[in-house]
């Protein structure tokens, strides 16, 4: 509001320099400024965790989904394939012996890139080797991909730009002048990823509004009737029999998918709307099937964390003798 | 000041150093529009691509911009605007004749398997639910082979399997009414039942 006040010229009227003054104060303000590097680090470790498990699930069916002769056979890659839709995989061999001992191969690498991804190690090429391989791997079979699969290629694709490896990381602590101090970092490549988080769900909010079955409250009704996807854990089945309840809990999800991601950027809901998204997911991962889904998701909101977070759970686990809380 | 911010220093514009040389200082100055530029465009194509702005050609062109990039999508629309009001399965019966079936098959029944299993099968569910539309019809002589190959056909056959007949069985889920809705979990059976294709075996 002041910043408006501050726009308006001496005679009352705005002054257009004057408000992109103040833009693009904002602007570089936003995404420029120095953060907290361990914020950076968090996201790589988190993403580099959940690659090996997305990796280790792959690994038994390897040849089936990837083999020139598997269920989505090379002849059907070719014809199917768009050319910006680039695969390394497609050098593979064709004859299918070898094309298995080249998947395994490269299978291990991303493996091994993972995990030196995970200790911050060579941080930054090997963010660009795993991002190339997953999306590889992706490309070359879209047949057994979901929406989760478009958020570990994204959450892949901003961890490439952070600067990731200036804390908790190998590469710090071999080549770090002063390991004592707080490792700073310019914003610009996490503040994408947190308006990437906010996007997807006020674009998730935005397709449920224009659906019949969110605005009249039944679409949770269809939902928990699905074989695929729901059915985890045992739920109360009461609670979707009575109608009330079952059009509040999805005008529910429809409300926090649009409210929440607004509230983080405000410093009093700011932690409260992060309780309500971690609670959000974790509820959602309780009674659903959707595989690494929300733990990815939670791994780009942690992208809210701040500093001071991660200080008060340093603090709550690893208690300081003399230090309050 | 940023909700998230560190309260730290900030740096509202390029502060040019006194130490560092002109030459250096336009280097910061250069790299600081070269990432506001690049910043600029992936909000560009983050909006285009995820957001339900109805603009066609614009959203066509960002999903082909993301996917040079590797990080084409097709929106956000989980479960929206209408979740799936149909369950399905594959079934098929591998067959030595036109009219003798040898065996038969079915893909798995997900709710009956221990949430461990479904997650360690997640890959199977996903192919499952996209393999029988008739838009991925290239993939079913490979499906039909792999049934072959993964059933267990009982020895000492006359004829061996010829040909496997792919069947698509789906299930419309009931519309919620009256004062109790339908309970959780998918209603038992299926009421439509097709056949998706024939295939010969080599």
């Amino acid at each position: 509001m002041s910043d408006v006040l501050q726009s308006r010229t001496p005679a009352g009227g705005i002054s257009f320099w004057r408000c992109w003054q103040t833009f693009a104060a904002g602007w570089n303000q936003f995404l420029h400024a120095p953060i907290d590097a361990r914020r950076f680090a968090l996201v790589r470790i988190g993403f580099a965790l959940l690659i090996l498990i997305y990796m280790a699930v792959l690994y038994p069916d390897l040849e089936k989904w990837y083999g020139p002769a598997g269920l989505y056979p090379a002849s059907v890659d070719a014809e199917a394939a768009l050319p910006q839709q680039w695969s390394l995989l497609r050098w593979s061999p064709t004859d299918p012996e070898l094309a298995g001992i080249w998947l395994h191969r490269v299978f291990w690498l991303h493996i091994a890139c993972t995990l030196m991804l995970l200790v911050g190690m060579a941080t930054r090429v090997n963010a660009l080797l795993v991002f190339v391989l997953l999306v590889s791997w992706q490309n070359r079979n879209p047949l057994i991909l979901d929406g989760e699969d478009n958020v570990f290629r994204l959450v892949g694709f901003y961890l490439m730009l952070m600067p990731s490896g200036r804390a908790w990381s190998v590469d710090r602590w071999l080549f770090a002048r002063n390991r004592n101090v707080c490792p700073m970092a310019p914003a610009w490549s996490l503040r994408l990823l947190q308006l990437q988080m906010v996007v997807i769900f006020i674009a998730a909010a935005g397709f449920k509004l224009g659906g019949s079955a969110w605005l009249d409250g039944t679409a949770l009704s269809y939902v928990v009737r699905l074989d695929d996807t729901f059915g985890r854990f045992r739920i109360p089945g009461l609670l979707f029999e009575i109608p009330l309840a079952v059009r509040l809990m999805t005008w529910t999800v429809v409300a926090v998918e649009l409210i929440a991601p607004l509230c983080l950027w405000f410093r009093e809901t700011r932690r409260w709307a992060l309780l309500l998204i971690v609670l959000f997911h974790l509820s959602n991962e309780y009674a659903m099937c959707l595989f690494l889904f929300h733990w990815i998701m939670l791994v780009g909101w942690s992208t809210f964390l701040t500093g001071a977070d991660l200080h008060a759970f340093r603090q709550l686990i690893l208690p300081r003798p003399g230090t309050p809380g | 000041m940023f909700a998230d911010a560190d309260p730290l220093r900030f740096v509202t514009t390029v502060t040019l150093m006194p130490t560092h040389s002109a030459l250096q200082n336009r280097w910061l100055l250069i790299r600081r529009v070269g990432v506001n530029v690049f910043v600029a465009f992936l909000l560009g194509l983050m909006c285009l691509q995820g957001l339900p702005l109805n603009m066609n050609a614009a959203t066509n062109s960002a999903k082909w911009l993301g996917d040079w990039l590797g990080v084409g999508h097709l929106g956000w629309s989980m479960f929206a605007p209408f979740p799936d009001r149909q369950n399905h399965r594959v079934t098929a019966e591998i067959m030595d004749s036109d009219d003798h079936v040898l065996q038969t098959w079915a893909m798995p029944r997900w709710p009956d398997h221990s949430a461990a299993e479904r997650f360690r099968k997640h890959r199977w569910a996903e192919y499952y639910d996209n393999v029988w539309m008739n838009n991925n019809s290239n993939c079913w002589p490979a499906l039909a082979q792999h049934i072959v190959r993964t059933s267990k056909l009982p020895r000492g056959l006359e004829a061996p399997p010829r040909q496997v007949r792919l069947i698509a069985e789906t299930k419309t889920l009931p519309e919620p009414k009256g004062n109790r809705w339908p309970k959780p979990g998918p209603p038992e059976g299926y009421d439509d039942r097709w056949v998706l294709s024939i295939e010969p075996l080599p």
